[in-house]
């Protein structure tokens, strides 16, 4: 599972000891640092799955670093902010990949926040990946189908006789059937 | 020639969903500045209705006259493209006025029209393509920028991405957006330090743009986390950032520098084009090189020119003749650095230029050795001068040539050379670093 984290806030102790808190946790602190230009440049090169971001920061406000990184697909953004702040983060977060959380709290909130967090993204990960592989097997289908047609109209093929072509040329060309078929429509 | 009418810029606004709309000037020192307004406002902003501050501005006027009109250009009108929709913005880039109607002497950008309509007079169109040269900084844990870059920040050990690189790409990306055509991109000599170079076009064109380029440029690299700078010489020791600028003059379309006839290829116009700059250049220098740093960038050693010389094949003086002729045969001037102000530096080279056409200056013999090789006696005999080797000398310089203070107008040269002074005393009277390690332990 993907626990690749990177926490910035603008004090060095209290990011440190959040360090600590998620290394006990079994995350993997990627980097920890203080300024919101050096939360994006890291999350540039070290791409975690998840940044933690202090809402004060010493050069711009974790809502900005947050925009810009979860704009840019980069990755998702826990956003620690103080009750006050929240209705305006909420406002301005649009729906962008920025989880919200309040101050203060305490470590089993963070943990199963970051849980639920990394899980859920695991599984739209998943699913995507899933939605991409029907795709690909419909586009397929419509292929081969077209491909028979044309056989079938083209050399007056039955529709096993047409299927079994396709097979073969395939399987004697070593080419996927998808290929194969989109070799048949183009050159018939 | 316009691209845009009024109704144009306000069609795009509305279809766009633009928000906010930003009228942009430059003042004297090359500072991009500018007023916010909302879409509800640009009828009134296009009607040159849209009124500020002028004694607000550094260099612009003293308190009793400071009602000015800023005046936008609609061909300049572009949607900036980083920021995420909706609530987009905008720009303008706008002319100045004088509350009675007549255009602002202290503008830059009406210095710039000024000399090309001179230009115009002579027959001739001035086209401009700049070279840019930046470095990208790393921040630290308080968001300053720092001096370190990232080829030698020691990153290559948590992960093979160049953020340097990554950046750079996404800034062509983003001009090419804002419908710039870039021509070539690559790192440069220095760590850290890159280079970006677009299409020339004519002057005023391409002053706005290299205004617009450093803003990019700039936004771009704080999405990086990174920190843009155009300043000249930001490390000891390694090349400073130049912004080379090749120049051409065009008559009926065309190029008017070149000949196929003469040895070089180059036309009359061109050799007296080249004596005019090189006549003027020690004027020139306080404007295309105009703060402190600048002259650390001019010394032997990094590339950057010395000695006042030209050359069709050889890359070091001051002057240089790409290998290109035809439609593309130019002069590439190479002292300018990105701190000038690109109104001013292209309105001063194009004076000094016209001024060898209109008294049909020659130039000297170019040099083709390097000049950097030859030592003093031998750069006299040969007749080469030195730039100035610091600001105050530069506008010394600028103070004694009349052609360039003509160029710039009264207005601008006072307060120019006022406020560079006092810049120049600051920095004469200030104790630094090196000093102290020279001498406090030794007396």
């Amino acid at each position: 599972m993907n626990r690749k984290v990177m926490i910035a806030i603008n004090e060095m102790d209290a990011a440190n000891q959040m360090k600590q808190v998620l290394a006990q946790n079994g995350f993997h602190v990627l980097s920890v640092c203080t300024s919101g230009s050096q939360a994006i440049q890291k999350v540039r090169m070290l791409r975690p799955d998840l940044l933690i971001v202090n809402f004060e920061l010493p050069d711009t406000t974790g809502l900005e670093v947050a925009k810009l990184l979860a704009y840019d697909k980069l990755c998702t953004v826990i956003l620690l902010m103080n009750k006050s702040q929240t209705e305006y983060a909420e406002s301005f977060r649009g729906n962008l990949d920025v989880v919200c959380l309040n101050k203060p709290f305490n470590r089993t909130v963070l943990i199963r926040t970051i849980d639920l967090i990394l899980s859920s993204k695991q599984q739209i990960k998943r699913l995507e990946a899933e939605v991409e592989d029907l795709k690909e097997d419909l586009e397929t289908r419509k292929m081969v189908d077209r491909a028979k047609g044309l056989l079938m109209k083209k050399l007056g093929l039955s529709e096993m006789e047409a299927h079994r072509k396709i097979q073969k040329q395939s399987m004697d060309h070593g080419k996927s059937i998808r290929d194969v078929a989109k070799n048949i429509i183009e050159t018939l | 020639m316009s691209k845009y009418t009024t109704e144009d810029v306000k069609k795009m606004v509305k279809e766009n969903d633009v928000r906010f709309i930003r009228l942009q000037f430059t003042d004297i020192f090359g500072m991009l500045k500018n007023v916010s307004i909302t879409a509800s406002q640009l009828e009134k902003a296009l009607d040159n209705e849209c009124m500020f501050d002028g004694s607000s501005i550094e260099g612009f006027v003293r308190i009793e006259e400071s009602d000015m009109y800023l005046r936008p250009d609609p061909d300049t009108f572009v949607i900036y493209p980083w920021r995420p929709a909706p609530g987009r913005v905008a720009r303008l880039i706008c002319d100045i006025y004088n509350a009675d109607g007549t255009p602002f002497e202290g503008d830059p950008r009406y210095v710039l029209r000024k000399t090309i309509k001179e230009a115009e007079e002579m027959g001739y169109t001035f086209n401009v393509g700049p070279e840019c040269e930046f470095f990208l900084f790393h921040k630290d844990e308080k968001g300053y920028p720092t001096t370190v870059t990232h080829d030698n920040a020691g990153y290559f050990d948590l992960g093979p991405v160049d953020l340097g690189e990554d950046a750079r790409r996404d800034m062509c990306l983003t001009l090419e957006a804002m419908g710039f055509e870039i021509e070539a991109s690559h790192h440069e000599v220095a760590p850290g330090q890159h280079e970006i170079d677009f299409k020339y076009g004519d002057a005023l064109t391409t002053a706005d743009n290299i205004m617009t380029f450093k803003l990019a440029v700039k936004t771009i690299a704080q999405k990086y986390g990174l920190h843009a700078t155009f300043m000249p010489k930001p490390i000891f020791g390694v090349c400073g950032s130049g912004m080379h600028i090749n120049q051409s003059l065009s008559r009926d379309g065309k190029n008017a520098f070149y000949d196929p006839d003469n040895e070089l290829g180059l036309s009359g116009t061109a050799y007296q084009y080249i004596a005019g700059i090189m006549k003027h250049i020690k004027g020139m220098t306080a404007i295309t090189n105009p703060v402190v740093n600048s002259y650390k960038r001019l010394v032997p050693g990094y590339e950057a020119p010395v000695y006042i010389a030209w050359s069709a094949k050889n890359r070091s003086p001051l002057i240089r003749i790409p290998a290109a002729r035809g439609a593309s045969t130019r002069v590439e001037m190479r002292n300018p650095d990105p701190a000038c102000n690109p109104y001013l530096a292209f309105a001063v080279s194009l004076a000094a230029g016209l001024d060898g056409i209109k008294n049909n200056l020659q130039p000297l013999a170019s040099v083709e050795k390097n000049i950097f090789e030859m030592d003093e006696d031998m750069r006299k005999a040969a007749g080469i001068e030195s730039l100035p080797e610091n600001l105050c000398q530069a506008i010394k310089e600028l103070q004694k040539d009349e052609l360039v203070k003509n160029a710039l107008g009264s207005h601008i040269l006072e307060r120019y050379t006022g406020a560079k002074l006092i810049e120049w005393d600051e920095y004469r009277t200030q104790v630094y670093e090196w000093e102290i390690n020279q001498y406090l332990a030794k007396y």
